[in-house]
């Protein structure tokens, strides 16, 4: 989604509160383990220094990006994942406390699982994701019932508040099971989160690389436990080694955010080298120079054309398009405002994470892209234009095919008629047979003759109506409609001649509309309106027929659209199903010096 | 002599009809499009079919490729089609089926039942019959080029004659003139435009048209 929408801003006092907790817990898990461990935890004070420390830079990660990037959720991760370190190390005598630790027994686990999945943008989107994460939802559950162990069963010496007596198992059991149950989520995991480090390289991600590296890691460090848990038991000198691994992982969450935030500064110097390159580039360009800048190749440029009419890609391809077409994992911004739209920019849904160098980079691109807009525009302009014109020519070739099949298979077949009627008629003659045979035979030339004229009227009539030319409009129209099986209403309100390519145009609109409403509607009554109304002649043709009339298909409408658009006119069927087809042409009229 | 005609226009298809009819030919279907027409040479077996180039549903050259077909399945079917238009390529692809029985007659014929009569019976002879207006336009358009200035006057009214299919004693007597003196002009046309002197009159039909074409 755009990454301008405003998010609601936190009080401040609340803001504060939260670090304060925060606080509070850690500085607890400080005071609260020093010489109140429990007996088996043979960490060094060293070693714990190092453990506190590295917490302590999750945390302070957290409220970096907390104040950095208040809008992205991913401070409010890192937050809990870095007080699930000093939670989890509960562990001393106090039942309460106690009783805490244990129910965070994987809650790093969990967090980390949870933060990697959701870099950069906060959120678990995919299914394959949420399905891990709820693995892992299950595993800190399972890991929770540490709270119910009683001291009799598992070697812990203090007891938490929620201890169940009596239970069959203990805390060896719940560890290996916690383990075991690891094992294939881990796996799964870890399969995901290369796959999405390889994809990342690919794309716009190079941010969340180093993170899902770190991760990655993690997991690996955590699988490689498994083996060794429960019941084997750990060398001292492999119990320091994972120790410090762990503590590694945890100090390159801070790490990987800090480079994230190293290839942001980078990216901001992309800016600067884009905005050089698009200094004097060629048309077409704009596009390829932002998706170099977010690291996009699939990042999409649509304009707006100034006429409002819809959007096109820089190379003029009409693009239909609407905010509802954009589904995750794509994401759009708007250039410009929402009042004077640009065009948008559809991208990788990751860079939403980056809202202010997405709006630095498209603002920077600004004039490049009006420009670019403009162009756009002016070459969809000139496909239309081309587009229209072929059509035109076709109409004019199908006309031309018609014209000659009307010669062809009617008149010259007639005269064909005529000529063997006379060669007959010779015969005839020769034989010096009676009158009637010869009158007979004069019939069928005189038949044949007429039948011949009429056709070439036909088709005369068909290249250009005469009584058009001669008489107008409503003349024609009148004539165009007096053998009408249906009947029809013609009303006109033209108090002179209008300019032969409007009357033309018209006629032939008119003419497509009524013949259809005649052949195809089952309509009862036409109704045929011409009037000019503010220097525009206005043809209306409505039957009361079946209705479902499609102008863009197959009907002979369609070949009339090209014609009122040469006309700068506008055309438009209305063919709701059962209610009959209304066909509005609009021409504007430029005045014609009267001769 | 069985002959199936195929003509979509009523009235066109009545009169020829009726000259073969008077003519004494036995009329043993009259059709009007591609498909009837195929199926009448099945069921019919005629000896000829007289078949207009134009017929539904698209009206372009339904009757050139019936009678395509025909010369292909049938080839002892001699065929006539009857055309409006004077454009040799139609001929040419009609030709190009066979050096025997096939005719491209112009409607025009139409106008005098002898002509249509003597071109069915020709073709049905086995002879090749090219209208004459179509030769006379192959020769006009030849005429810029120079060969054809050495022929006499006399010579190109035997060229016209051999291009439309007829034999040298039909030329003899068409021009009123002794078998003998067409032989001779036979001769000096086929050595003036320096065409192979083949005894086959269809074949030496073809090489004119041809020559004519070039």
């Amino acid at each position: 989604m755009a990454p301008a929408v405003a998010r609601p801003r936190r009080s401040r006092a609340s803001s504060s509160l939260v670090w304060l907790g925060a606080a509070a817990i850690a500085l607890v898990s400080v005071g609260y383990r020093w010489d109140l461990r429990p007996p088996y935890d043979e960490r060094t004070h060293l070693q714990e220094v190092a453990q506190l420390l590295s917490a302590g830079s999750v945390l302070v990660t957290a409220y970096v990006l907390a104040r950095r990037q208040p809008g992205n959720r991913m401070w409010v991760l890192t937050l809990w994942f870095g007080l699930a370190g000093f939670l989890q190390d509960f562990q001393g005598p106090n039942r309460l406390l106690l009783t805490i630790g244990d129910l965070a027994y994987e809650l790093p686990a969990l967090f980390l699982v949870w933060l990697s999945l959701a870099f950069p943008t906060g959120y678990v989107r995919s299914r394959i994701d949420r399905v891990i994460l709820g693995w892992v939802v299950a595993i800190t559950a399972l890991a929770a019932c540490h709270a119910f162990v009683d001291v009799a069963y598992g070697g812990h010496p203090f007891e938490p508040y929620l201890a169940v007596h009596g239970l069959s198992f203990g805390r060896p059991e719940l560890e290996q099971w916690t383990l075991y149950l690891s094992l294939p989520g881990g796996v799964i995991f870890l399969v995901r989160l290369i796959s999405k480090a390889i994809a990342a390289r690919r794309g716009a991600r190079r941010v969340s690389v180093p993170l899902l590296i770190a991760a990655t890691g993690a997991t690996i460090w955590f699988l490689a436990q498994v083996p060794f848990a429960g019941t084997f038991g750990f060398s001292r000198a492999l119990l320091d080694g994972f120790f410090w691994i762990s503590m590694l992982i945890q100090c390159s969450i801070p790490i990987a955010f800090a480079s994230g935030a190293l290839a942001q500064q980078w990216n901001r110097s992309i800016v600067a080298e884009m905005m050089l390159e698009l200094d004097q580039a060629p048309p077409g360009s704009v596009e390829p120079a932002l998706a170099r800048a977010l690291g996009d190749p699939g990042l999409r440029v649509l304009l707006r054309r100034p006429d409002g009419s819809g959007y096109v890609r820089p190379g003029g391809a009409v693009a239909p398009w609407s905010p509802a077409m954009v589904a995750w994992p794509r994401g759009w911004t708007r250039i410009g405002t929402a009042e004077n739209e640009v065009g948008v920019v559809v991208y990788d849904a990751e860079l939403d994470a980056q809202p202010a160098l997405v709006r630095s980079i498209i603002t920077a691109a600004r004039f490049a892209l009006e420009n670019e807009r403009l162009h756009a525009d002016l070459q969809a302009q000139m496909r239309e234009l081309r587009a229209s014109r072929t059509r035109v020519v076709d109409a004019a070739d199908a006309e031309r095919r018609r014209i000659e099949r009307n010669l062809h298979d009617g008149v010259q077949q007639r005269l064909y008629t005529v000529g063997m009627e006379l060669d007959a008629l010779r015969h005839v003659l020769t034989d010096r047979a009676d009158p009637v045979a010869v009158r007979e035979r004069l019939e069928e030339v005189d038949a044949a003759l007429r039948t011949a004229i009429e056709d070439l009227r036909d088709v005369a009539h068909g290249i250009d109506p005469p009584v058009l030319t001669n008489r107008g409009l409503e003349a024609a129209l009148r004539s165009r409609t007096r053998r009408s099986s249906v009947p029809v209403v013609l009303v006109t309100e033209l108090a002179e001649r209008l300019s032969a390519p409007v009357e033309t145009a018209a006629y032939y609109v008119a003419s497509e509309a009524y013949a259809n409403a005649e052949r195809h509607a089952d309509a009862t009554r036409i109704a045929i309106d011409l009037r000019v109304e503010d220097h525009e002649l206005v043809v209306t043709v409505t039957d009361d027929g079946a209705g479902g009339a499609d102008a863009t298909h197959g009907s002979g409408l369609r070949g009339q659209v090209d014609r009122v658009h040469a006309l700068d006119g506008t055309l438009s069927v209305a063919s709701p199903p059962g209610a009959g087809t209304t066909v509005i042409a609009r021409f504007p009229l430029v005045p014609v010096v009267s001769s | 002599m069985r002959v199936v005609v195929a003509e979509d226009d009523l009235l066109v298809r009545e009169g020829v009809v009726r000259v073969l009819v008077n003519a004494g030919h036995d009329v043993v279907a009259a059709v009007g499009d591609h498909d009837a027409l195929i199926s009448a040479v099945e069921a019919d077996e005629p000896d000829a079919c007289v078949i207009d180039i134009r017929m539904p549903p698209t009206h372009r050259d339904e009757g050139l490729v019936a009678a395509r077909t025909i010369r292909e399945c049938h080839p002892e079917v001699a065929v006539l089609v009857l055309s409006q238009f004077v454009d040799d390529t139609y001929a040419e692809e009609l030709l190009s089926t066979g050096e025997r029985s096939v005719g491209y007659l112009l409607k025009d014929r139409l106008f005098s039942s002898d002509e249509l009569v003597r071109a069915v019976a020709d073709v049905a002879g086995g002879a090749v019959v090219i209208d004459r207006a179509l030769v006379r336009e192959l020769l006009e358009r030849r005429r810029v080029k120079d060969p054809l200035a050495r022929l006499s006057g006399r010579e190109r009214e035997v060229l016209t004659l051999m291009a439309e299919g007829r034999a040298d004693r039909a030329i003899a007597a068409a021009l009123c003139l002794s078998v003998k003196t067409v032989e001779s002009h036979v001769r000096s046309i086929l050595t003036k435009l320096d065409l192979p002197d083949d005894p086959n009159a269809n074949r030496r039909v073809l090489a004119v048209l041809r020559w004519l074409r070039s």
